[in-house]
């Protein structure tokens, strides 16, 4: 590890969360629709942003300014949701969803709570329903790393929910798809509480993920795939043993744009920070998170 | 690594891989002889296949090393003459070292099969074993580039490396793949194979098989994928 890159991701991180804050008005739900007809689009960003910036709460290495800016955003997100009221409606309106749990979850890490939405999330989670939902299997992960967050007992086969993953089957690693990319970052950010328990991650995992994210780190970085590149950088510091990786990261920060927000790599952004928004937020938000993160496990091993 | 004197553009090219593809048939046994003069006799631009054999380097020896093919006289002439004709540059080029290491595949190719190369007029001179890069994905990249000293009777500094580095070649082998470069991805596996019997790696049957599938109609990767397989097959009868 060395000093320039925690700097560099410092940066990144600082600058990525600038902008978010800046735009956070994008963030907002509709307010001309009823409730049960919130898409999956609209609270997919407010449910991310929500997620950065509990993430940035967490770990406590954000400078003033930062650390301002998660605030603001985690007190816009809660009002947005009605402070809880809002996902627990759309729990109740549809019992099956796992999503407003999920949503809810990032509130928790910032010790937000919605004591009626949580008791019935326990009364869910116990039914035999709560084990069949029809997801594919990383976000099977995702509603265990909630329930998990709200206190809630594991379902009975944990390790069978891992093997069903691409990344619980190990698989040959030139067999990675973008699709399965981020199958793997979940499954990764899902078991370890983004970085919060690196040693959640089975070392047969650990070690898997030690052999190969070298080359994916690579491949996506030469591809400027940023935002595939910055979730494989949050893998990597979601490992008891991160490699770091300084050259992916001067290349991220050469990618961010000056106004902090960072391009997908995919589709060009537009001057106009409204109209780049809805492409290139997610990449802005895994930016912030990758940043935060990996100084926090610097510190973490330097001291 | 370029040849020049090409007078149709992508003849040597193709020369290459219609002698890449006979050799492939000579090493995996469906072809009951093979020798070289007499397919260079049979071509209607012999010049071009007269470079063929030097943009193929020492593995235009394999079917005699490997395979129990004869190496007559006449073929070992050949391949003097291709030397003659299809100089190394001056030690001064920038791909220099590269030359060398490939001449010094090439002559040490034709020790084992009894002709004594020094001093034919055309070799490369010996030049400094290229520094081992630290990073693996700039490490592998040079041993594509002399991927033709993968041969079993040769020793060489590189394949010391090779044999030490296992997970950085797999590692080159899978980024190559994923860049859908199978070029790269079958000289890689070449490596690999090479001293298989004593550091085994699980990945290579598949990568082969996989090679074989996607590159079936790339004859210069199948000839890499074809030595991979018969080093393997030697390793495991020895």
């Amino acid at each position: 590890m060395d000093v320039t890159m925690v700097r560099r991701a410092q940066q990144v991180a600082d600058q990525a969360l600038a902008w978010l804050g800046q735009m956070r008005t994008n963030f907002a739900l509709p307010r001309d629709v009823q409730h049960w007809e919130l898409t999956g689009d609209a609270l997919k960003g407010l449910a991310e942003v929500t997620l950065a910036a509990a993430i940035v709460r967490r770990e406590a290495v954000a400078g003033p300014r930062s650390a301002q800016t998660a605030e603001e955003l985690i007190d816009f997100a809660w009002r947005e949701f009605d402070a809880g009221e809002l996902l627990y409606t759309l729990l109740r309106h549809t019992p099956p969803a796992t999503h407003p749990v999920e949503i809810y979850s990032h509130f928790t890490l910032a010790g937000l709570r919605h004591p009626p939405l949580e008791r019935l999330a326990a009364h869910q989670a116990g039914l035999r329903a709560a084990a069949v939902t029809e997801h594919v299997p990383n976000r099977r992960l995702a509603v265990l790393a909630a329930r998990r967050r709200l206190g809630l007992p594991d379902p009975p086969d944990v390790p069978g929910l891992i093997a069903q993953t691409w990344l619980g089957g190990t698989p040959e690693p030139w067999m990675l798809d973008t699709f399965n990319a981020y199958g793997v970052t979940h499954t990764v950010f899902h078991l370890t509480d983004w970085g919060g328990k690196p040693e959640a991650l089975e070392p047969r995992l650990q070690d898997y993920l030690h052999r190969w994210l070298p080359v994916w780190v690579e491949v996506f970085a030469e591809t400027r795939s940023w935002d595939l590149l910055g979730e494989l950088l949050i893998v990597d510091v979601c490992l008891s043993e991160p490699e770091w990786y300084p050259q992916a990261w001067e290349r991220l920060a050469a990618a961010q744009r000056e106004d902090g927000m960072v391009p997908n790599g995919v589709t060009r952004p537009p001057d106009d920070p409204g109209q780049a928004f809805h492409n290139h937020n997610h990449p802005t938000i895994v930016a912030a998170v990758a940043g935060t993160l990996t100084v926090s496990r610097a510190l973490a091993v330097a001291s | 690594m370029s040849i020049n004197h090409e007078t149709v553009s992508g003849a040597v090219d193709s020369a290459a891989q219609a002698l890449a593809d006979e050799l492939v048939a000579a090493i995996s046994g469906t072809a009951r002889s093979f020798s070289l003069h007499r397919k260079v006799a049979q071509q209607d631009e012999p010049v071009p296949a007269l470079a063929a054999i030097r943009v193929l380097g020492a593995d235009v020896l394999s079917a005699y090393l490997l395979a129990g093919h004869a190496f007559p006289t006449a073929d070992a002439e050949l391949v003097h003459a291709a030397v003659g004709a299809f100089p190394a540059p001056p030690g001064t080029a920038p791909d220099a070292a590269l030359w060398a290491l490939r001449d010094q595949a090439l002559t040490a190719a034709l020790a084992e099969l009894g002709v004594v190369a020094a001093g034919w007029p055309g070799l490369a001179g010996t030049a400094a074993e290229p520094t081992e890069a630290p990073h693996w994905a700039a490490w592998s990249a040079e041993l594509v580039r002399c991927s033709s000293l993968a041969l079993p009777p040769l020793a060489s500094p590189l394949r010391e490396q090779a044999r030490r580095r296992r997970l950085d070649l797999m590692r080159g082998v899978s980024r190559a793949l994923l860049r859908r470069d199978y070029p790269s991805a079958a000289k890689l596996a070449r490596w690999l194979a090479l001293d298989e019997r004593q550091a085994c790696e699980p990945l290579l049957a598949p990568v082969l098989e996989h090679l074989e599938f996607l590159a079936a109609d790339q004859p210069r990767t199948k000839l890499d994928v074809a030595l991979a397989r018969r080093f393997v097959l030697a390793g495991a009868e020895s």
